[in-house]
């Protein structure tokens, strides 16, 4: 028996409509756990190489871990995965919610989709009970009315959704599907990917025991760890305030971007502005606190606005990306307009890092007189302006004249409308998230060359840089190992289903302990720098695959302070992204210059036959 | 002479809103003393913080007067 596990993966081709189910296998668990490392391995050996992102050989991935739906305290998250419309190469996105414990309980571990319907569709998962839906009546919808539609339409209103809206169906490269309402496995075009194979919705509602080897012990780390949290600062303020908490400091310190990354906190955001987007003051408007499934923190609220130019009956408190994104970005500190943004991204699927970028760009250029008003359809798009700000995201959602070219995101608009490349924040066209590695250099290697480029999740040096900035962290001698080894454990984190907010709020050692427990795999820091090296790597190798070798990433210069900032508290700071990418390559096994693994890497991570047969031939293995 | 406290972030409301310190003090003497107050989690997020003093980052040689305001910067990471 497979613990920790549904033990069946779903597969379904949306062209001929055909639906099978397969094992998951003791050796697909063991040294890829679940998430998107199953995924990185599933789809590496179902695509071809050139596939067209928004073409039939795409495949989209819903993938939970052994955490999901185990009574594993954090154990909420699912994945994403398919190859990116922007980028042209590997993605993976993470939410939370209850979407994924829920697809698992309905007998899946993961869902992987593929083909294009001829119409639009649903697939509806109950119970082990496969449907693929006509989905006509539910397009246009926005994500939360098309939820509230299924539960009608099927009579379950314990389902769970995940579900594009309106910037999906146009195929947005910066849609993304959104799910229990308001979560989202934001970056990388999910929705446009989901939108090119008419897949309006995935639903899924069961109630299956997952079984678990070591109940008892998972009850024990639980414990241990609602122990720690009791007196843990940082549990605290999430816990009360949600991410958003942070938003005033990482405004001022030089972590959050300002004025599209050109400009300083303490200078062009002062603290009287940045308060007012902390969650803070905005929590005025909370009704109820918000839990991912066992999730013990709360990082979430509902809210309800009832004052300022767009009262909301019923939305969600904005995270910490998204309030800055649409605040020290754009220089808007007007709370009112942040709110109303967060609402718009939710219902209609924008991933609200890329939007609050793109306007940000779009900002800038109108402001140096290079985009006009005639090319924005007569909006004032001035610094700080949010009644702007509201009416240009509104025209990306409606994909209304301008807006329909800034949906797309930056990059797309700079090429459509071929001004402002030179102005892009972006890794390899993803926008920028909101941590500046000018504050947290190790961030800069991370965004510029992690398989999926631009994240500020997926751990490396800049992970723990953030909440300890100091000199020394400007010195990029031997980097190298431990940026590595918290890679690698953050490769875990995502794979397990386990949030991020675990490694902040819990014992370090809770993450391999919960696998243990819950798989009965034995399962230490060795095994864990492995396994997590051996999905790393299995990333990496599909872009590989795809062409993209480490010289063609890029990231914009102002993130790395090329030139450094003239006044603010990271005055005269440019990072050595390159440096430390040597570092942590050499670590890693790869060739910095080509990106090719080391075949001996491969060899002695094991399990990656097909990577070894695509880079040095058949013919080579023994 | 007093010094005047704005804390932004992980420890928005753990910490006292002004504090005294020696005349002639500089931001080192402040968090020693701050930190003489605190448990040992909220000193080690002191350790860690980023201090602006009127309106300027600020190390520990940054010299203090009466009046002056310390912003402490705890940041959050991830979210």
């Amino acid at each position: 028996m497979l613990y920790g596990y549904a033990g069946k993966m779903l597969f379904i081709n949306l062209s001929n409509s055909s639906i099978e189910e397969k094992e998951v296998t003791k050796e697909l668990a063991e040294n890829f756990i679940g998430g998107y490392g199953f995924g990185a391995k599933i789809l590496y050996d179902m695509m071809p190489a050139g596939a067209d992102p928004l073409g039939p050989e795409n495949v989209m991935g819903f993938i939970t871990g052994p955490a999901s739906a185990t009574k594993a305290l954090f154990g909420a998250r699912y994945t994403t995965v398919h190859k990116s419309p922007v980028t042209g190469g590997w993605n993976d996105a993470n939410s939370g919610g209850y979407f994924g414990p829920e697809l698992k309980k309905a007998g899946y571990d993961a869902l992987f989709v593929n083909g294009i319907s001829d119409k639009p569709v649903y697939i509806y998962i109950n119970d082990g009970k496969v449907e693929i839906r006509d989905a006509s009546h539910l397009w246009g919808l926005d994500t939360k009315k098309v939820w509230e539609v299924l539960k009608e339409e099927t009579g379950e209103p314990k389902i769970r959704v995940s579900a594009i809206g309106p910037a999906g169906e146009r195929q947005s490269l910066i849609s993304c599907p959104i799910n229990d309402g308001h979560r989202a496995p934001g970056r990388g075009g999910g929705g446009a990917v989901m939108g090119s194979k008419k897949l309006k919705a995935i639903v899924v509602r069961g109630a299956k025991n997952i079984p678990v080897a070591h109940p008892e012990k998972v009850l024990e780390i639980n414990k241990k760890i609602s122990d720690f949290m009791k007196d843990n600062q940082t549990a605290y303020a999430f816990g009360t305030w949600g991410t958003g908490v942070g938003t005033p400091a990482s405004a001022l310190s030089g972590d959050s971007p300002v004025k599209n990354w050109g400009g300083v906190g303490i200078i062009d955001f002062d603290d009287e502005k940045a308060q007012k987007v902390g969650a803070v003051a905005l929590d005025r408007y909370k009704t109820k606190k918000y839990n991912c499934s066992s999730c013990p923190l709360g990082c979430g609220a509902e809210y309800k606005v009832e004052d300022g130019r767009w009262p909301l009956e019923q939305t969600e408190r904005p995270e910490y990306e998204t309030a800055a994104a649409f605040g020290s970005t754009l220089l808007c500190d007007e709370a009112d307009a942040i709110l109303k943004c967060n609402e718009i991204c939710n219902i209609f699927g924008f991933d609200t890092i890329s939007a609050g970028m793109t306007i940000g760009w779009a900002m800038e250029y109108y402001e140096e007189g290079i985009l006009s008003k005639e090319d924005l359809d007569g909006i004032e798009l001035t610094w700080g302006n949010g009644k702007a700000i509201v009416e240009i995201l509104q025209k990306m959602a409606d994909g209304d004249g301008c807006g329909a070219v800034l949906a797309n995101g930056s990059e797309y608009a700079a090429k459509y409308w071929n001004k402002g490349e030179e102005f892009l924040q972006t890794a390899s066209g993803i926008e920028l998230p909101m941590h500046d590695p000018r504050f947290a250099p190790g961030l800069s290697r991370t965004y510029k060359y992690d398989p999926t480029p631009g994240r500020h999740v997926k751990g490396g040096l800049g992970s723990i840089q953030m909440t300890d900035h100091k000199e020394e962290n400007y010195n990029y001698d031997e980097t190298g190992e431990f940026d590595f080894q918290l890679t690698a454990n953050t490769e875990i984190m995502n794979a397990s289903s386990l949030c991020y907010f675990n490694s902040l709020c819990s014992p370090p050692e809770t993450q391999n302990e919960f696998i243990s427990a819950i798989t009965g795999m034995e399962f230490n820091d060795e095994i864990a720098l492995k396994t997590g090296h051996r999905i790393y790597m299995m990333r990496h190798a599909f872009n590989i695959r795809e062409g993209i070798k480490p010289s063609d990433m890029e990231i914009s210069k102002r993130a790395i302070g090329d030139p450094p900032l003239e006044e603010g508290p990271l005055k005269g700071y440019s990072i050595d992204v390159d440096l430390l990418a040597r570092n942590f390559f050499e670590v890693a096994g790869i060739d910095f210059n080509t990106g090719k693994p080391y075949r001996e890497t491969l060899e002695d991570l094991g399990h990656l036959d097909e990577v070894i047969k695509d880079l040095y031939g058949e013919a080579e293995l023994v | 002479m007093i010094i005047k406290i704005k804390s932004l972030g992980l420890l928005c409301d753990k910490l006292p809103h002004s504090i005294e310190i020696p005349v002639g003090g500089n931001l080192k003497t402040f968090k020693d003393i701050l930190m003489e107050m605190t448990d040992h989690q909220t000193s080690s997020k002191l350790d860690n913080a980023v201090y602006i003093v009127n309106k300027v980052k600020a190390d520990n040689e940054t010299a203090l007067k009466d009046g002056d305001e310390v912003m402490i910067l705890t940041v959050l990471g991830g979210g």
